[in-house]
């Protein structure tokens, strides 16, 4: 808007005046626009996304399917955690790993283990030994920036961790240079306390490049209010409020000096079920500098340090651990960026990294040993060359690791805005790296590998609307699958291997209303089940869908501005009918059921600027047909589905101001 | 089978989605036509091109051209009066002073520089990088939206344009 306000002033200016009398005018004309008026659904297509290729480019014309979310999207919704903002994204729903840790699904597939790369400012969250993040009341939702999402591989660019997707979070503290956000939220279950959060995040500037960020973030949430009843009925049945509390510590610093950058950060999660503490604890250090050598080249060397005491789990009652291991990574890179032309850049890097882990229970746990080691080396590179016509972007990454052996992942991508029109042609190869335990428990596992076909089309019908539409083709060979091995007399041997196949084909709709004072949106996302040998995944007699996912959702989410500092917002999310094993037969074989469709429907009255600017104040009620859907677990693991929330109260106020430079 | 439906579904779709029509934020041509008045400013044509009507020919833009038409036709240059005209073709190209080459005949850029070799016009492209094939000012959108310009001097001084040094020092490089 600025600079269309001052196009159209010096264009009045410069007819009017009819005669140009030195360089000086002509210098201002160079402020002019080459574009019309951007509305508010204009600008946000014209932000650009950095995740999906090194080189940041428009959303419509960066090559993967993405989706991106701020913190005004955050703050209208009222969302409670980042389950409630990525479940409103097509093609992601969640569902329950074993003692009810909340893991993430992409178009239908199981995407926690190693398949979703989850950057938090930079860091790579996955945990070492399974590459799994846990989402449960985990993220300060209210410091979020901005989370861009990409729905499809990653792994050209990220390597093994980033087979199926990537989400990108910025803290507004790591991107901000003088700002303060502090927030409370409680939200109320019928019979009580859901969940406390509070999360404060400042940024300050010291001299002219100098700048300090920190974040802080303490949750707790119980997961279910509801009764359980585990699946071989071997416990009586309790309810799950005194026993699915979730506590969440996280510290989160940074400084900035001109290119420098410098983040650390510190993380505690602990969630509960019946039997179990789990927790995740983990530390990360990352260090690096762009060096801008000339404006065509630049050279950015880093390092990353992560230390992480993952899946740690305790027995609740006596001293006695299932589970405990430290786990550490030391990675070190440097890429070059090199503009060769207007139109063609070219980036080539390379990595290297060290994982360790150590069993802090069983001193022959790695082949063994107490402790084991892994290297892996990389390489990546990738062109773009901006046509007139169309953007290609090409590239590859090979990864050489010390177990698992090499796995190399081009892709190719064809993008182009043409007008109202753009369009997306994707092809990608990509992989999932084993874990250290995957490694550890397996005999000779080879990494995972998937090839990724997407077309994405849309068209822009007014300057405030958008219809996009995607499909999508998911084809995964040498899938690594958990199983149990019978050894008899009731002992199981846990292990990790490769099953042949797995895939899923589907596809997405969107379509964006967005003007000033109100907006619309509603996407639908559809998967089909490929083919399978993944029995743990399959539903008997019914093969187009997975265990616990749902092959149909609709969302929508609509706001209006009521007066300036007072606003409405609903999301609805609508889930098809899901399959779950819930129950066993009289053989004690965990036995599948249909579960219900079901629709979440949420609503938030948001007030901004009460008593002072920048404080808001949201009362929001979730689940307001009291729904309790289940969370299922995502394959048949011995978990009965995770009984769902009741209806919750949610208070949030949020405090943003900026700080004086 | 349930590949191939899925599939033809999935593009069934895909074209009609993009066969709606609408309006999208879009190229604004009242820029484009301030910079090309302007350019009248700043470069100077050879004495025998200063009499009769000083004549802009638009290829290929019905958008600009309009522009054109209703903003900069009727005004000066030097003591000429500017005249607006269409260009169907590079045969329509004599008795001009200034060409604007749209983006979609940029293919014809080649035809235009050596139909008007050595005649005393301006070629203007508004694709970006076309002063390499003798374009005299090739327009350049930059990373935060902004017109600028890129120009051959050596293409200037061929039609006999003289260009200023105020215009040649806030051109843009082309690389």
């Amino acid at each position: 808007m600025k600079y269309f306000l001052t196009s159209l002033l010096l264009i009045a200016a410069f007819f009017a005046q009819g005669q140009v009398q030195d360089s000086t005018d002509l210098a201002e004309l160079l402020q002019l626009s080459a574009l019309t008026d951007a509305s508010e659904l204009q600008k946000r297509l014209n932000e650009k996304v950095g995740a999906a290729s090194k080189k940041a480019m428009a959303s419509r014309e960066t090559p993967s399917i993405v989706s991106v979310i701020s913190a005004e999207d955050i703050l209208r919704t009222g969302a409670r955690d980042l389950i409630d903002v990525l479940r409103l994204i097509p093609g992601i729903d969640f569902a329950a790993d074993v003692s009810f840790i909340t893991g993430i699904s992409l178009r239908g597939a199981w995407a926690m283990e190693g398949k979703t790369l989850i950057l938090l400012d930079g860091h790579e969250l996955n945990e070492l030994m399974y590459q799994n993040v846990a989402f449960f009341n985990r993220f300060p939702v209210d410091l979020i920036h901005r989370i861009e999402i990409i729905r499809g591989p990653g792994s050209a660019i990220y390597g093994g961790t980033a087979e199926y997707g990537v989400i990108n979070i910025i803290t507004k503290a790591a991107v901000d240079d003088n700002s303060l956000t502090a927030s409370a939220s409680v939200g109320m279950l019928p019979d009580a306390v859901g969940r406390t959060n509070a999360q404060l995040a400042f940024a300050k500037s010291f001299g002219k490049n100098a700048v300090v960020d920190a974040s802080l973030f303490r949750g707790r949430a119980v997961l279910s209010d509801q009764e359980y009843q585990d699946l071989y009925k071997e416990f009586e049945p309790v309810n799950l409020t005194d026993h699915t509390q979730t506590d969440t510590y996280l510290a989160n610093v940074g400084l900035r000096i001109n290119n420098f950058q410098l983040r650390g950060m510190l993380e505690d999660y602990q969630a509960t079920d019946p039997l179990l503490i789990t927790s995740f604890r983990s530390a990360f250090v990352t260090a690096k500098n762009d060096f801008k050598i000339n404006t065509k080249f630049s050279l950015t060397p880093f390092i990353t340090y992560t230390r992480q005491r993952p899946w740690r789990q305790d027995y609740r009652e006596g001293d006695d651990q299932y589970f405990d291991n430290i786990a550490s990574r030391i990675k070190a890179g440097l890429y070059g960026s090199y503009d060769i032309s207007r139109r063609v850049n070219l980036i080539v890097g390379t990595e290297s990294l060290r994982d360790d882990a150590e069993s802090l229970i069983d001193p022959e746990y790695f082949y063994g040993e107490e402790s084991v080691t892994f290297k892996m080396y990389s390489f990546y590179s990738q062109a773009l060359i901006k046509h007139p016509f169309v953007n290609i972007t090409g590239g590859f990454r090979l990864d050489k690791h010390n177990a698992f052996g090499a796995a190399f992942v081009p892709r190719l991508a064809l993008t182009k805005r043409f007008g109202n029109f753009h369009f997306k042609t994707l092809a990608s190869a990509s992989y999932r790296a084993p874990g250290i335990d995957n490694i550890n428990l397996s005999e000779n596992i080879k990494p995972e590998r998937s090839t990724v076909f997407e077309l994405e089309a849309g068209y822009q019908l007014t300057r405030d609307m958008l219809l996009s539409m995607n499909t999508f083709i998911i084809n995964t060979r040498d899938i690594i699958v958990f199983y149990n091995v019978d050894l008899g007399a009731g002992d199981y041997e846990q292990l990790y291997g490769n099953s042949a196949r797995f895939g899923t084909r589907g596809l997405e709709v969107s379509y964006t209303f967005r003007k000033n004072r109100w907006n619309f949106e509603t996407n639908y996302s559809y998967y089909q089940a490929g083919k399978s040998t993944v029995d743990r995944y399959a539903i008997p007699g019914n093969p187009r869908a997975y265990v616990a996912f749902p092959q149909h959702k609709v969302v929508a989410i609509g706001g209006f501005d009521l007066t300036k500092k007072f606003s409405l917002n609903m999301t609805v999310n609508h889930f098809s009918e899901r399959y779950a094993y819930t129950t066993i037969d009289e053989d004690e074989a965990p036995m599948m059921e249909r579960l219900r469709p079901y629709t979440l429907i949420n609503a938030n009255l948001l007030y901004r600027d009460l008593l002072t600017k920048g404080f808001s104040v949201s009362l929001a009620g979730f689940d307001l047909l009291n729904e309790k859907p289940v969370t299922p677990q995502a394959y048949n693991g011995d978990f009965a589905p995770v009984p769902g929330r009741s209806r919750e109260v949610n208070l949030k106020v949020v405090y943003t101001i900026p700080l004086p430079k | 089978m349930l590949q191939k439906n899925f599939l033809r579904v999935s593009f069934t779709l895909l074209l009609l989605s993009a066969s709606l029509m609408g309006n999208a934020q879009t190229t604004n041509y009242k820029t484009y036509s301030v910079f090309l008045y302007s350019f009248t400013k700043y470069i100077e044509w050879p004495n025998e091109a200063r009499n009769g009507e000083f004549v802009i020919a638009v290829l290929g833009n019905q958008k600009l051209l309009q522009e054109m038409q209703t903003a900069v036709a009727g005004r000066k240059a030097g003591a000429q009066t500017i005249k607006i005209v269409e260009s169907k073709s590079v045969d329509d190209l004599d008795q001009v002073h200034m060409v604007f080459i749209s983006d979609m005949k940029s293919g014809s850029t080649d035809d235009v520089v050596t139909r008007l070799k050595g005649k005393p016009v301006l070629v203007v492209t508004e694709r970006d990088g076309l002063v390499k094939k003798g374009a005299g000012v090739s327009f350049v959108i930059a990373e935060d939206n902004t017109l600028k310009f890129q120009v051959n001097e050596q293409a200037l001084n061929d039609h006999r344009l003289k260009a200023s040094s105020a215009i040649l020092s806030l051109a843009v490089k082309a690389i």
